[in-house]
């Protein structure tokens, strides 16, 4: 059964005409063309395909699209102002924290949601916080990108509303 | 993996969502955070054709304490709500512990306490996808005359959440509604024993509520979990002890409850009269866990051997014990 969904992507209203059994990380690739949310498990065991909705991290892999009018969701295209990459992307580029880059985008917008919630995290807690992404080249949970966030987080220079 | 075809719904009342799963009864599911129902979608281990979505509905998404009457957590509250609040990180906070290791923090965000507690049981020759599944006859739990892990005539796929064994162990109850009535259980007996159909949550009802009763003076609870990786993965082993103490170091009252062990929470018997009226000695507490290791009886349905996690069985009750103890001290 098709519906006409409306969903607000990256401050962008978007109306698509799709089948309600699609998931919004679905929605998002084929519908959207936003490419940036990876589907790597599909089964809500790896992070890849995290979005944040309503400034939370959500594994849209796991979500109906059709569940989600409403409400503001922000995708990894949705961080950097133009050229102009977000302090997160800058802090994880700065720190050679990417290697293959699967696992980038999910990881970016988990350590968006912790330092929104809590700008000065200690190791432990940005641990946690980016605990439910796998990442195959930095050995399971990246220590690069802990490095990157402690750094961004300890320099002063995250604010929430500097952009996305 | 696409998901299969279903027809979705967004009631807008419980009574409308109740009305809804006793019409479609026999193949409708109820959705909540979906994180464990999608993926078994997927897997077409579940294929209902209706699935009535309840996040919409504006109740069961609060937490409230009285002091008479305890704590009333409405069935949407997510896990990320309970371990953030601050009332029950105060006065429960086994129940924020327990939900601060369930999963990773996106499942956090999305989970429901309500789902958590109504979890279907899981085993590696259940969750899989369909092709896999193929390959073998099929099992209890498909709804096959073999068990693929034991010859026993009955499913032991365990119960994998994280909030029941704490709940148990502070005594919780439940309510239950359907159409025409409402009821109210201990949260114990909502578990049948039975991996097959793991709880008596009937098609056409919701579990609306969890309350708890406002914890004893000097009294002190704890979860701890054993998995695989500190992230994302169900429980292969738990515990949780909830403890009442008199004059400081003379335990007058514990319940002890294990699971992912077997297809429910499991209470630990008689481990009041291995306290006694003594002294509690590390001596004391590694009674208790072997108490626990007794009763703890892991089929091979997961990474992790049964034996491995047997004995992890006292490491966990001891651990959790010790936890529960500091703070019923404070």
């Amino acid at each position: 059964m098709k519906r006409v969904i409306a969903l607000n992507v990256n401050g962008k209203d978007h109306e698509v005409f799709v089948d309600i059994r699609r998931t919004l990380l679905e929605v998002l690739r084929e519908e959207l063309g936003l490419t940036g949310t990876k589907n790597s498990c599909d089964m809500g065991a790896c992070g890849s395909c995290t979005v944040l909705v309503d400034g939370m991290p959500y594994l849209s892999c796991l979500t109906l699209a059709v569940e989600m009018q409403g409400k503001k969701i922000l995708t990894i295209e949705g961080m950097a102002d133009g050229d102009k990459l977000h302090p997160i992307q800058e802090a994880f580029y700065h720190k050679y924290a990417v290697m293959c880059g699967f696992c980038t985008p999910g990881m970016v917008m988990s350590a968006k949601a912790l330092l929104d919630a809590n700008p000065k995290p200690t190791v432990k807690e940005i641990k946690t916080g980016i605990s439910g992404h796998v990442c195959r080249c930095m050995g399971g949970i990246g220590h690069d990108a802990v490095e990157a966030i402690k750094e961004l987080a300890d320099s002063g220079k995250y604010d929430e509303n500097s952009s996305a | 993996m696409r998901l299969p075809e279903f027809e979705h719904s967004e009631p807008e009342s419980l009574e409308e969502a109740c009305e809804q799963l006793s019409r479609h009864k026999g193949e409708v599911n109820l959705i909540a955070g979906g994180t464990d129902l999608l993926a078994s979608m997927k897997q077409r281990v579940k294929t209902p054709k209706y699935l009535v979505d309840i996040k919409t509905l504006p109740d069961l998404k609060s937490i409230r304490f009285d002091k008479m009457e305890g704590l009333k957590i409405g069935a949407l509250v997510t896990h990320r709500e309970l371990m953030t609040n601050r009332e029950i990180r105060e006065k429960y906070p086994v129940l924020a512990e327990a939900a601060s290791v369930i999963g990773a923090p996106q499942l956090q965000a999305m989970g429901t306490i309500g789902g958590n507690l109504c979890l279907d049981t899981r085993c590696w020759f259940y969750n899989q996808s369909h092709w896999w599944r193929k390959a073998r006859e099929a099992c209890l739990k498909l709804g096959g005359n073999v068990c693929h892990v034991e010859d026993g005539g009955k499913c032991l796929a365990p119960y994998q959440g994280d909030m029941a064994s704490a709940l148990i162990a502070l005594n919780a109850q439940i309510r239950l509604l359907k159409k025409g009535g409402e009821k109210t259980i201990p949260l114990k007996e909502f578990y049948t024993g039975n991996g097959k159909a793991p709880n008596i949550l009937g098609e056409d009802e919701i579990l609306t509520e969890v309350l708890v009763a406002v914890p004893a003076e000097k009294s002190g609870a704890s979860y701890e979990k054993l998995r695989l990786r500190n992230a994302i993965d169900f429980p292969q082993a738990g515990a949780a002890v909830n403890m009442t103490l008199e004059d400081g170091s003379v335990c007058k009252k514990a319940r002890v409850v294990i699971n992912a062990l077997g297809p429910s929470p499991q209470v630990v018997n008689n481990v009041d009269e291995v306290l006694g009226a003594k002294e509690i000695k590390d001596a004391l507490v590694i009674e208790v866990a072997e108490a626990a290791y007794k009763e703890a009886n892991p089929a091979e349905t997961m990474p992790g051997s049964p034996e491995y996690r047997r004995e992890m069985v006292k490491v966990l009750v001891k651990k959790s014990f010790q936890k529960a103890l500091e703070r019923a001290r404070l």
